[in-house]
């Protein structure tokens, strides 16, 4: 990489400090990388303060509210209204102020959230496991079948893992030897399952390794 | 015209027609007919010796004369002389009344009544006896309601008694009662010449304390009561007997030698007075014995009289005051007034002086005890001569403290010469045989049926009959004595130690205390021997291991993971750096395409052009450098087929991040044309911007981030939904996020597709909405980028780390494959030590 102009030079010191700093971790919790969480912590929320300013607030709010008709940015009052009590969140003794706001928002999520939900995951999710068992597709008939039985067992005993319901016995309180069967097999797949996650989880830091390498590699040679 | 009359018991006014009080049923007239000759004296000064002798001889001469009647003449055998007959007829008139009165006092009664109706039995003297202590036992627990001053009265009282008798009271009624028993005709001067100094002691003394009848009866009969008032007793202890009483006393034990020689003169009635009589049941009490003889017979006699005489049946008082009219004896207002109550319990003068003199309120509470339901009139006369004869024991009693009063400046008064001339001539008097022999018999009889009588009695009393003024003198009087014994200790008791050392009155310690603390003297250092010397020295060395800390850290296992830490670093940089430098190739076999990155090829290339696409920054910077290799050559390919581009972001980041991907791609990707870029920018709200924007992205996000009109420009003009975009690009790195957008959008998108370029660590919670179809296209992590670079054959940044990355992998597979097999063998040595250890 060359860093062609001051302004990159300054910026990839700026990235290899940091970059070193949070590395410094290694040895254990210290200023540094402390001072480096919280500078990013701080950069990032100003500049979310700052975006919500210049891309909400201001062109969608107050602009409107300033410069507009009136007659036509008046229903912009309620929003303006309803933000400001939702500021007395911050203040305990005027917290219940914004209890209705707050309940408002919270109300309106949870109707969109449940609705997608029921219409975008449990429903076509519900169809899709349905139809890996229509032999009539394309593919090769073996492997839908061995598919589809790993499937729905997969599915079954994740199910049963998560089945807590028990009876009381002389050796104490346990599951049935079925439900414990399908349990055992859904431990099995949520294994796998967070297996597969933290395989994930590891390629993505991994990449994320190589990238901070690779920069400290490249500003080194720069240098030299 | 019509009088009014106030009730003796209640204190009421009522008319004087009637004889019954209404409010309290007590009588209000006496029993005695009244006579025209009858006058009513307000006080006793105003009688003169004229009416009390008026008065006597009509009592006398009344009603007495008719009860006498009632004596049989055969069974007394009394001599047929004149005072012998009166006296018969007295004592007869006295035995109807003991009739009429054991009828209304119920089981008390009854004996003596029974004895009173055997005309055979003539012991009626005892049986009065008899009657009136029972009577004033059985009335003393109603009286003890009264004031407690007049309990302490009793005392002062009893100094009165000894005044009076000392002044010859008491032997002067006895007398009096002999004088007429015996004879009047032979005496009746003596008692005559003490009219004059009768007369000047009434008109110089207090009238009201005078006239209080029953002095005598109601004082003897308290000497009798021990319960009563102990401290009286002592009282008459200290009585000093006169030299006229012991002259009397030594004359009547003459006579009652006498009486003793010749027993045939004796009444058959009087012979039940005999020792061992057991008429002579209740006897007085044990402290009685202490004064004499004569004393307690009078006490006796008058308790009797006072509980069973009517004043009708008076003779005695009449012949008393006749006799005293003509003499010059001076008597004391104390023995005329006992005279009185002998004869006349209750005159209507004298209960008007009584009245004023003390409340009312005690006779009433009497009476109200005493007057339970009367049923008939019948009922109501018992009961009236009940409350009457109680009244007359509670007079008797009250006597003592009103007598406190009036003795004290009329026993001064008390002239040793009169006492002598009344002695004098008392000494002259004959007294009869029957007389005598009950003076004899008594003084003996008295003191062995007492002591029997009194165990008796006290044994048939119980203790919680005992009066609430005793019970409560008690306590105070132990307390006082208490107080007064801690007193004394306290000053005392000198402090000889401590701060206080040299003070006095100090508060010892109890003495329980004292005796429980006494210590003993031990020796300073104790004597142990060898064992016992071991056994300490051992406690000692546990006691010191136990306060010796136990260090828990071990640094073996902390230094252990920092080289480990440090060694994987160093692992895991030499192999990230080493492809670097080495540079060797290491490529993807065609065949291990996955199928979503087929369709993702498959759907960039069906893209129109100048259809936007709409490209959604949703990931953190963290995971910048993971997403910009996955979808940098997508994007590049989309530029260069001159597809617009709209940015927007759930993310305040995200159009930030977006800038950085853009000069990625721009570096990594050789661009053909200048992209189309429109920055919506950051959509607020979360869910509910995704879905408002989602149904109507132009009201939502109408302006970019430039402050232009985002709907208004030409890439975007034909847009007004979220399926006219030709294709959406979603890259973020969070599950929630793109099933949000797939939930929220997916049914706005209409046949648009939506493509998904998520990291690597997502993966597994987005396939299925892959495997749902819900996902055009997925393009996963830097693997999934340099697949896609390999199948577009081009070289980009996923290239550049595919090798390091490679390498990576590696290296961790390597580093978790020793670390199981490390666990592994780490986990086969300690059960070997613990196998060891069992074995």
């Amino acid at each position: 990489m060359v860093l062609n102009t001051s302004m990159e030079f300054a910026s990839a010191v700026i990235s290899f400090l940091f970059t070193i700093m949070i590395l410094s971790y290694l040895v254990g919790d210290n200023p540094f990388f402390r001072l480096a969480i919280y500078v990013f912590v701080g950069v990032s929320a100003g500049y979310a303060a700052s975006i919500a300013w210049q891309n909400i607030l201001w062109p969608k709010l107050f602009s409107p509210l300033i410069f507009d008709n009136p007659q036509q940015s008046l229903l912009l009052w309620i929003p303006l209204f309803m933000g400001l009590l939702l500021l007395t969140k911050l203040f305990p003794r005027l917290s219940r102020v914004g209890n209705p706001v707050m309940a408002f928002l919270v109300g309106i999520g949870a109707a969109v959230a449940i609705g997608g939900a029921v219409l975008g995951t449990i429903i076509p999710q519900t169809m899709a496991s349905i139809n890996l068992f229509d032999l009539s597709s394309d593919g090769n008939l073996l492997e839908k079948v061995f598919e589809s039985v790993v499937f729905i067992i997969g599915t079954i005993s994740t199910l049963a893992f998560f089945q807590y319901s028990a009876k009381k016995t002389t050796q104490g309180i346990k599951r049935g030897r079925i439900v414990e069967l399908l349990a055992w097999l859904g431990r099995i797949f949520i294994a796998v399952t967070f297996g597969v996650i933290f395989a994930g989880v590891l390629t993505a830091a991994l990449t994320a390794l190589i990238d901070r390498i690779m920069f400290i590699w490249s500003f080194i040679l720069s240098l030299i | 015209m019509m009088a009014d009359i106030r009730c003796q018991m209640c204190g009421k006014i009522s008319s004087d027609e009637l004889e019954i009080c209404p409010f309290c049923q007590a009588r209000l007239t006496p029993l005695k007919k009244p006579s025209s000759d009858d006058t009513t004296v307000d006080g006793i000064n105003g009688m003169g010796a004229d009416d009390i002798n008026s008065e006597a001889a009509e009592k006398s001469s009344g009603a007495d004369s008719e009860r006498l009647d009632f004596m049989p003449e055969d069974d007394l055998g009394i001599p047929t002389n004149s005072a012998e007959i009166e006296v018969k007829e007295w004592l007869a008139g006295l035995d109807q009344e003991g009739n009429d009165l054991g009828d209304q006092q119920g089981s008390r009664s009854v004996a003596s009544s029974d004895s009173f109706t055997d005309k055979t039995d003539d012991n009626w003297l005892s049986r009065f006896k008899q009657e009136g202590i029972t009577s004033s036992d059985n009335v003393k627990p109603e009286r003890d309601n009264q004031d407690v001053n007049l309990e302490k009265d009793l005392e002062g009282w009893l100094r009165d008694f000894k005044n009076g008798a000392d002044s010859g009271d008491q032997p002067l009624n006895l007398q009096d009662s002999d004088l007429n028993f015996e004879g009047q005709d032979s005496d009746d001067d003596w008692l005559g010449r003490l009219q004059p100094d009768v007369e000047s002691q009434l008109n110089g003394s207090n009238s009201e304390s005078f006239i209080k009848p029953g002095d005598s009866s109601g004082g003897v009969g308290d000497s009798q009561d021990s319960t009563r008032d102990p401290i009286s007793e002592s009282s008459f202890e200290d009585i000093e007997t006169p030299t006229w009483i012991q002259n009397i006393q030594a004359e009547t034990q003459g006579l009652a030698d006498d009486a003793q020689s010749d027993e045939s003169t004796t009444p058959d009635w009087m012979s039940d007075l005999e020792p061992g009589s057991d008429l002579l049941d209740n006897g007085s009490d044990s402290d009685e014995r202490e004064l004499p003889a004569w004393l307690r017979e009078i006490g006796s006699d008058s308790l009797d009289f006072s509980d069973t005489v009517d004043s009708k049946s008076l003779p005695l008082e009449k012949d008393a005051f006749d006799s005293i009219e003509g003499s010059d004896i001076r008597v004391d207002e104390s023995s005329l007034r006992k005279g009185l109550v002998l004869g006349d319990d209750l005159d209507q003068e004298t209960d008007e002086s009584f009245n004023r003199t003390e409340s009312p309120e005690p006779y009433a509470s009497d009476s109200d005890l005493l007057t339970d339901e009367p049923t008939d009139e019948k009922s109501q006369v018992e009961q009236s001569e009940k409350v009457e004869v109680d009244q007359t024991l509670d007079k008797m009693d009250d006597i003592g403290s009103i007598d406190t009063i009036s003795k004290t400046s009329q026993s001064s008064e008390l002239d040793d010469g009169m006492i002598d001339d009344i002695s004098g001539e008392l000494e002259t008097i004959d007294l009869p045989e029957w007389l005598k022999e009950i003076k004899t018999d008594d003084s003996a009889q008295v003191d062995e049926l007492m002591d029997a009588e009194a165990a008796k009695k006290l044994d048939d009393i119980p203790k919680g009959e005992l009066p609430e003024w005793i019970q409560e003198m008690q306590p105070v009087e132990s307390m006082l004595s208490q107080e007064d014994t801690i007193d004394e200790k306290l000053n005392e008791f000198v402090e000889s130690s401590g701060p206080l050392a040299g003070l006095s009155g100090v508060l010892p310690p109890a003495d329980g205390i004292k005796s429980q603390h006494q210590t003993t003297s031990h020796p300073e250092t104790p004597i142990l021997t060898g064992e016992q010397d071991q056994q300490v020295e051992l406690f000692k060395q546990i006691l010191n291991s136990e306060s010796e800390p136990i260090s828990t850290h071990k640094k073996v296992r902390k230094s252990s993971s920092r080289v480990l830490r440090w060694l994987v670093t160093i692992l895991m940089i030499s192999a990230v750096i080493l492809p670097a430098i080495i540079g060797f190739p290491i490529s993807i076999p065609a065949s291990n395409y996955p199928p979503e990155l087929i369709q993702t090829r498959q759907v960039l290339f069906g893209l129109p052009a100048d259809s936007p696409v709409l490209m959604i920054f949703d990931y953190g910077p963290a995971y910048s450098t993971e997403l910009e290799a996955s979808s940098s050559s997508i994007v590049g390919e989309l530029i260069n087929s001159n597809v617009p581009l709209v940015f927007i972001s759930t993310s305040p980041t995200g159009i930030a991040l977006a800038d950085h991907f853009m000069e990625i791609v721009k570096s990594h990707r050789t661009l053909l044309i200048e992209p189309r870029i429109i920055k919506l920018g950051y959509l607020p709200g979360d869910i509910q911007g995704i879905a408002s924007f989602a149904s109507n992205p132009s009201h939502t996000l109408p302006f970019t981030t430039g402050g232009t009109r985002a709907w208004e420009t030409q890439e975007l003009r034909n847009v007004s939904d979220l399926s006219d975009f030709s294709a959406v690009f979603l890259l973020t790195e969070n599950p929630d996020t793109a099933r949000v957008w797939v939930e929220q959008a997916g049914r706005y998108l209409g046949g648009t597709p939506i493509l998904v370029a998520a990291s690597a660590q997502a993966e597994p919670m987005i396939r299925p909405y892959y495997e749902s179809k819900q996902i055009d296209g997925l393009v996963t992590g830097l693997a999934g980028g340099k697949a896609y670079e390999q199948m577009l054959e081009t070289s980009g940044l996923s290239g550049s780390y595919w090798n390091s990355f490679r390498s990576g992998l590696f290296m961790i597979e390597v580093i978790i494959i020793i670390g199981g097999l490390w666990s592994f063998l780490g986990s086969l040595r300690v059960r070997k030590l613990e196998r060891k250890e069992e074995v």
